[in-house]
């Protein structure tokens, strides 16, 4: 008993030993961060900084600064922005890709930033239904001049930053307009074959069929591809149908069924003709897609890109496995539901906005007032003049290669609100991401030019309502098991292409049906119908953004 | 005993069976290390498999001159070995007296114990504990909030328990009190555990993710998995993006960049691993001292 007892208090004794002394440690741990603290607000008046109002802002941290530099919140950017702002910024990094978890933590735990920079349509919307955002019209209309300025030279800007309760929430950005998706053809095989550029969705299968079967590459092995449809070739070919779920008829929004057999016939028969890789279902990555088109082995290509950078990988690989292939970009082919024009880029992006916990916001409207003016963005992006970058012959800036090259290009996330200098100062377009002296961007840039030529036609309608970025988002429940409906309905399309005679597409529409009635769609049908009736005035829609094409093509 | 013929069969496409296995896990890893060392044309083209296309260690230079990937891995040593000293030590002093039959609370001891693994507060919670602490950006709130796995204590604890009691009488009749016990004949005993537990911990604290994420705000206190993961992410960028696009994607780290990166991450545990592998055939559970 003794020994039992001596026993207890020894461990008693023990923990409450190591208790004190790792507590020692946490304390030491926070009275050296103090010190850090009033460390760098020592150095901070020496840069005679003290009396700027300091304010928070979150920035995305991708892991791509290099060593060097320091890190994504304190780096000779940031120093810069502390020195020549009109405010002192705190900048809190965000994982990129954890985005939504982390600004959740930090919501819940009262330590938001000041201004949120986010992309995605899903987490701003979350923060404006928690009520976490902060109406910003009175303080820009007192506060801002340059933002304010903004406003005023482009409304789209106001309409799309204006949320469901009238109010602006949302900063954002202007963009020049290019097409972002697009269908490349082998034009080289065109010619062999002696086929015509294809014009509606049944030439479309004629030349996949002939690319498949005719040997194009002359090698005299059954090897070739017609066309691709797994990942985003097959979001493209949805937009040639139309098969976009809800989508505009005759000023009315609707749940497109037909679009959606007519594209599950057109797959069923490159299916089951071997016009495709049967593979195609676990190639979700659609890398296997870009193998065969880099290899030579693909006819037609339908993908989302950015044309410079598809220049100087995906077309430069092709001209090295391959060098007499030669590619176009051809129009939408006309399917039964019309013919349409791939996804642009989003002109009017939305990226940022103010807490409602911020406790200085004409502060945070001055720093929004610093970012927009287009000589942050141009120093942020590229640096000094002589030392990081040159101008070129149209007074464009290029980054220069030499020993200050790692010193710029990883702060792009800090001018989420600059403006594309193409659209406020009408220079310095998107062709200047191309370097025509190296023959891979020349043809590149060729491919661009054409695509501006097949893509902005206005005739056409926009295959989608809006840009994904502006679709408003159905309420939270809804959204869940409409999710969950669709996601059926999806794999009876797929088990239509997949299983020949066994399961007819007309099948699959009558079971999707069923599904589509027990699992809330018509909740979501009559949802957007009043959604439209309500917002058509107000919502940022596909008629906004061809306004804007059409302003940009007459600036060109 | 002579093996018959069926014995023999059975061990031919046993060998068989398992080497395919075997195959099937090294492969990931192998081709991980040769995308490390090819150059994008070949991984675009789709060349390479096991072995390296376009021999290249430009990824490797990228990846230690171009990123924090040093840093990040510094702190992942501090966080792991650090990690598991403190585990260890605390995983012990809780594991030895609630193997004591003759400790009287040791009952509620292990069922409160045992309680942490049935219930967890959850994320939010634990973040406003750890917060209100003062944790927030330093790596305690990496170490404290899971300082004892409650399954390794209790598997120190029955390996404890298995411990002839003779030897501890022996002990006591020389003289010899709990902490000397315990120093002295119980631990030289329990290297095996010792090693296999700490193996357990180590590659917890190696592989941390989520915490990180939410505990540490500054970018140069990350460890290795948060910066791999950063850059295997922007993999499936496009995926992300979706319609968007208006991201710069000029930075998506280049595919052999990102497989160098899960190679530097990968590498240290394999390298552990032999010497501690021989402390596992003595087994985690099999326990005790054998003949």
């Amino acid at each position: 008993m003794r020994i039992e007892r001596k026993w207890f208090v020894m461990v008693i004794v023990l923990c409450l030993a190591l208790g004190a002394l790792l507590a020692g440690c946490t304390s030491k741990e926070s009275s050296e961060t103090v010190e850090n603290e009033t460390e760098s607000n020592e150095s901070n008046e020496n840069s005679q900084n003290s009396e700027k109002p300091q304010i928070t802002s979150s920035i995305y941290d991708r892991g791509s600064v290099p060593a060097a530099e320091g890190s994504i919140e304190d780096n000779r950017w940031t120093k810069w922005i502390k020195q020549n702002g009109p405010v002192n910024v705190k900048y809190q990094p965000i994982p990129r890709w954890e985005s939504t978890e982390k600004f959740n933590t930090l919501f819940a735990s009262g330590q938001a930033p000041d201004l949120l920079f986010e992309y995605s349509a899903g987490p701003k919307d979350t923060w404006y239904q928690q009520k976490q955002l902060m109406p910003l019209g009175e303080i820009i209309e007192e506060h801002s001049t340059d933002y304010k300025q903004m406003l005023e030279d482009y409304p789209a800007l106001r309409k799309a930053g204006t949320l469901s309760d009238g109010k602006l929430y949302f900063l954002g950005r202007l963009n020049e307009i290019t097409p972002i998706r697009a269908m490349f053809v082998r034009k080289d095989w065109l010619d062999k074959l002696n086929l015509e550029v294809p014009e509606t969705t049944e030439e479309l299968y004629q030349v996949a069929k002939a690319f498949t079967e005719q040997d194009p590459d002359g090698n005299g092995e059954d090897d070739t591809y017609g066309i691709a449809i797994s990942h985003q070739s097959a979001r493209t070919i949805d937009q040639v149908f139309q098969n976009m779920g809800f989508v505009m008829r005759n000023d009315q929004i609707v749940r497109a069924w037909d679009s959606a057999v007519e594209a599950t016939k057109f797959r069923k028969r490159l299916y089951q003709e071997g016009i495709v890789d049967r593979d195609y279902l676990n190639d979700n990555n659609g890398e296997k897609a870009r193998k065969d088109f880099v290899t030579g082995k693909l006819g037609i290509y339908p993908l989302l890109l950015k044309w410079d950078q598809f220049a100087k990988n995906e077309l430069k690989s092709l001209k090295q496995n391959v060098p007499e292939a030669e590619i176009i970009p051809i129009a939408y082919p006309e399917s039964p539901a019309g013919s349409f024009n791939p996804t642009y880029q989003n002109p009017v992006q939305m990226t940022a906005a103010v807490s409602r916990g911020a406790k200085n916001p004409e502060a945070v409207i001055k720093f929004v007032d610093f970012l927009v003016k287009p000589s942050t963005a141009n120093m942020l992006n590229f640096g000094e003049e002589g030392v990081h970058h040159e101008l070129d012959g149209n007074g464009c800036p290029k980054i220069m290669d030499g020993e200050h090259n790692e010193e710029v290009g990883y702060m792009t996330d800090a001018t989420m609100l600059s403006s594309s200098s193409f659209v406020t100062e009408g220079k310095c377009g998107y062709e200047t991401m191309f370097n025509p002296e190296i023959p891979n961007e020349k043809e590149g840039l060729e491919l661009y030019e054409m695509s501006r030529e097949v893509y902005f036609d206005l005739s056409r309608p926009y295959s989608e309502i809006t840009h994904s970025e502006h679709m408003p988002q159905l309420p939270k429940e809804l959204d869940i098991t409409l999710g969950q409906t669709g996601a059926s309905i999806d794999e009876l399309w797929v088990k239509a292409i997949v299983s020949g005679s066994d399961y007819t597409v007309e099948q699959a529409l009558k079971d999707a049906k069923k599904i589509w009635q027990n699992g809330r769609g018509p909740d979501a049908e009559q949802w957007w119908s009043d959604w439209y009736a309500e917002n058509k005035d107000s919502a940022f829609l596909a008629k906004d953004i061809y306004g804007i094409v059409e302003q940009q093509q007459a600036q060109k | 005993m002579k093996p018959t013929l069926g014995d023999k069969i059975f061990y031919v496409i046993n060998y068989i069976a398992l080497s395919i296995i075997s195959l099937t896990c090294l492969f990931p890893i192998v081709h991980m290390a040769a995308l490390s060392l090819s150059d994008s044309h070949s991984i675009m083209s789709g060349h390479v498999s096991i072995w390296p296309k376009g021999w290249t260690i430009e990824a490797y230079i990228t990846l230690f001159q171009g990123t924090q990937i040093l840093g990040a891995f510094k702190n992942s040593v501090i966080i792991t070995v650090v990690g598991v000293g403190l585990s260890m030590l605390f995983t012990i002093m809780a594991a030895y007296p609630l193997s004591r039959k003759y400790f009287y609370a040791r009952k509620t001891f292990t069922l409160l114990m045992v309680f942490t693994m049935l219930f967890g507060a959850g994320m939010i919670p634990s973040y406003l504990v750890v917060k209100s602490l003062g944790l927030v950006d330093t790596y305690f709130a990496i170490w404290f909030p899971g300082l004892i796995s409650t399954y390794n204590m209790l598997v120190m604890k029955s390996f404890f328990e298995n411990l002839p009691e003779e030897l501890e009488e022996a002990a006591r009749i020389d003289g010899c009190g709990e902490i000397r016990l315990l120093i002295n004949i119980i631990l030289p005993l329990s290297v095996p555990m010792i090693a296999t537990l700490s193996l357990f911990y180590g590659v917890g604290y190696w592989n941390m993710f989520m915490n990180v994420l939410i505990y540490i705000n500054e970018t140069d206190k990350y460890n290795l998995s948060v910066l791999v993961q950063q850059m295997v992410q922007s993999q499936s960028v496009m995926q992300e993006l979706n319609e968007v696009m208006s991201e710069d994607i000029q930075n998506i780290t280049p595919e052999s960049v990102k497989a160098a990166g899960v190679m530097v991450m990968v590498i240290p545990m394999l390298l552990v691993y032999p010497f501690l592998q021989k402390y596992f055939v003595k087994g985690v559970l099999i326990g005790s001292i054998k003949g």
